[in-house]
């Protein structure tokens, strides 16, 4: 079974920051015995960038979303 | 790539109904390709030559004795191995799966068995179908069968090498970001994946549930056609025909902009020729676009990897050793994507399906190439196109995993080789709900292209 073993520290200052995910991610999957994972996370770290920029992310503290088929 | 063989399905299947073919005699010259070919191809990881054999010569029987069940009965024709046929493992192009057996045929394996078709055998893929060059696979990569130092694509390379190389007449794969086609085109074959869910996946390996799709790798799209409705449930009779539209006045939106701006130039030329082609037989083309298409690969990213990781969690504990390792770091991968970016991939997929809907307003069908490259060096990792270098992961799934998140029907037809003597190949989009109009029209466009002629 994995072994969950998060840090104190970890618990504490982990935000959901793409930094501060990429890190503790990094820092995990070097610690489950899977160096080669380590570089390719920034792969999945710039395309989560990307996700959370795109233009169509919906803001509740903005505009209603409208899902109508018709919708521009 | 002209092939050797370009008989199809739909030109003998007549002679096969009169009994002037013998599906025997099919059977043993696809079975002669394979013995022949796959030493160097490793298209097939199991071929079932006695069991294909004692089907053909029941097949013959049946037809004589005016028991015939269509244009497939008879017909050797070849599986991907990651969809169940009873009795035989199910591999999954992994080692992870290497004592597996299925129990129980696949539905649209029992379809296509009630229609009289001969499996030969299991066809080679990319592990799990986590790849699209068919090189990560627990049993070896395939190969391309015109360069053996090739990909043929994937994650169905194996049945896109089977087709087009006459091991088997066609092939059924699965395509989750465009792996039917992406071969189908490297390989100079059609390939169709139908709208989203026409045809069921209970009994194939998953690799993401909402993005899977079922589909043939054919000779001709008639052929497609016929193996499609087949999986439907629907066998067609010999020389019952695919009529398709003329094609003056039909009416192609084609996409630009981010689906050509990776290509090799060799690609472009060849597509760009091909649709001039088009034009010259009446169809009227147009360009379309499709807003947020730079959002197609972090969405599509997002989805296929928390998917994956989370139907391999368990095997990857106990036997992460047994995957190849590109395909095992793609799946831990998948275990680290948050849920937020989840749920945003999930909206994103909405936005581009109503996109993709929308540039679909006043046109019959989009049109835009199926790969942006030829068929890739195995062990490359990166093309330099357009002075930038990308990854060929990236660059070979650029034109299609669109259509998997949306789920409208896409085909990819052969529509000219580069000067190395490559194939391109050029895709076309329908309507949702309307894959057998998107093959119709597929049939006038194979006819104008006049690419195996």
């Amino acid at each position: 079974m994995r072994r969950l073993t998060v840090t104190s520290q970890s618990i504490y200052t982990f935000r959901v920051t793409i930094a501060e995910w990429l890190a503790f991610a990094k820092e995990d999957a070097a610690r489950r015995g899977l160096p080669d994972l380590v570089p390719i996370l920034d792969t999945l770290a710039a395309s989560t960038a990307a996700l959370r920029g795109a233009e169509w992310n919906d803001d509740a503290a903005g505009e209603t979303p409208d899902d109508r088929e018709d919708a521009p | 790539m002209k092939q050797a063989n370009r008989l199809t399905i739909t030109d003998i299947a007549p002679r096969v109904g009169r009994g002037e073919l013998r599906s025997e005699r099919l059977t043993e010259e696809c079975l002669a390709q394979i013995g022949s070919l796959n030493p160097r191809l490793n298209a097939f990881i199991t071929v079932t030559a006695d069991a294909a054999l004692a089907a053909a010569r029941q097949a013959d029987r049946d037809i004589a004795a005016g028991r015939g069940r269509g244009a497939l009965h008879g017909m050797p024709v070849s599986l991907k191995d990651l969809i169940d046929q009873e009795g035989l493992p199910t591999t999954a192009g992994s080692r992870v799966r290497a004592d597996h057996v299925a129990t129980r045929d696949a539905p649209i394996v029992a379809r296509l068995r009630n229609a009289g078709v001969v499996f030969v055998g299991k066809t080679n893929l990319h592990e799990f179908a986590f790849g699209t060059t068919n090189e990560d696979s627990g049993w070896g990569p395939a190969r391309h069968p015109q360069d053996d130092t090739r990909s043929p694509g994937g994650s169905s390379g194996g049945s896109a090498v089977a087709v087009s190389t006459a091991m088997s007449f066609a092939s059924v794969g699965t395509d989750t970001g465009g792996s039917v086609r992406i071969p189908a085109a490297a390989c100079g074959i059609i390939g169709l994946k139908p709208g989203w869910n026409e045809l069921p996946a209970d009994g194939v390996v998953p690799l993401s549930r909402q993005l899977d799709h079922l589909g043939p790798l054919a000779r001709s799209v008639s052929d497609a056609w016929l193996l499609y409705e087949a999986m439907r449930g629907s066998p067609r009779a010999a020389g019952e025909p695919l009529d398709g539209p003329p094609l003056r006045g039909v009416r192609l939106g084609m996409l630009g902009g981010y689906f050509f701006d990776r290509m090799e130039e060799d690609v472009e030329s060849a597509l760009r020729a091909a649709v001039e082609r088009l034009r010259s037989a009446g169809v009227q083309i147009s360009e379309v676009t499709v807003p947020h298409a730079r959002d197609i690969a972090p969405i599509y990213l997002h989805l296929v990897l928390s998917d994956a990781a989370a139907y391999h969690a368990t095997a990857l504990e106990r036997h992460g050793d047994l995957y190849t390792a590109p395909v095992r770091l793609r799946l831990e991968m998948g275990r680290y994507v948050l849920g937020e970016d989840y749920a945003r991939a999930l909206r994103g997929r909405e936005v581009l399906r109503r996109a993709v809907t929308q540039a679909m307003n006043g046109v019959d069908a989009l049109l835009l190439p199926t790969l942006s490259i030829v068929a890739p060096r195995l062990g490359q990792a990166s093309v330099a196109v357009r002075g930038g270098t990308e990854s060929v992961r990236n660059v070979m799934l650029r034109c299609t995993q669109l259509f998997n998140l949306t789920g409208h029907p896409a085909i990819t037809l052969p529509c000219a080789d580069t000067p190395a003597g490559l194939p391109v190949g050029l895709q076309l989009v329908g309507r949702s709900n309307a894959t057998t109009d998107l093959l119709r029209l597929a049939r006038s466009v194979e006819t104008a292209l006049d690419y195996a002629r």
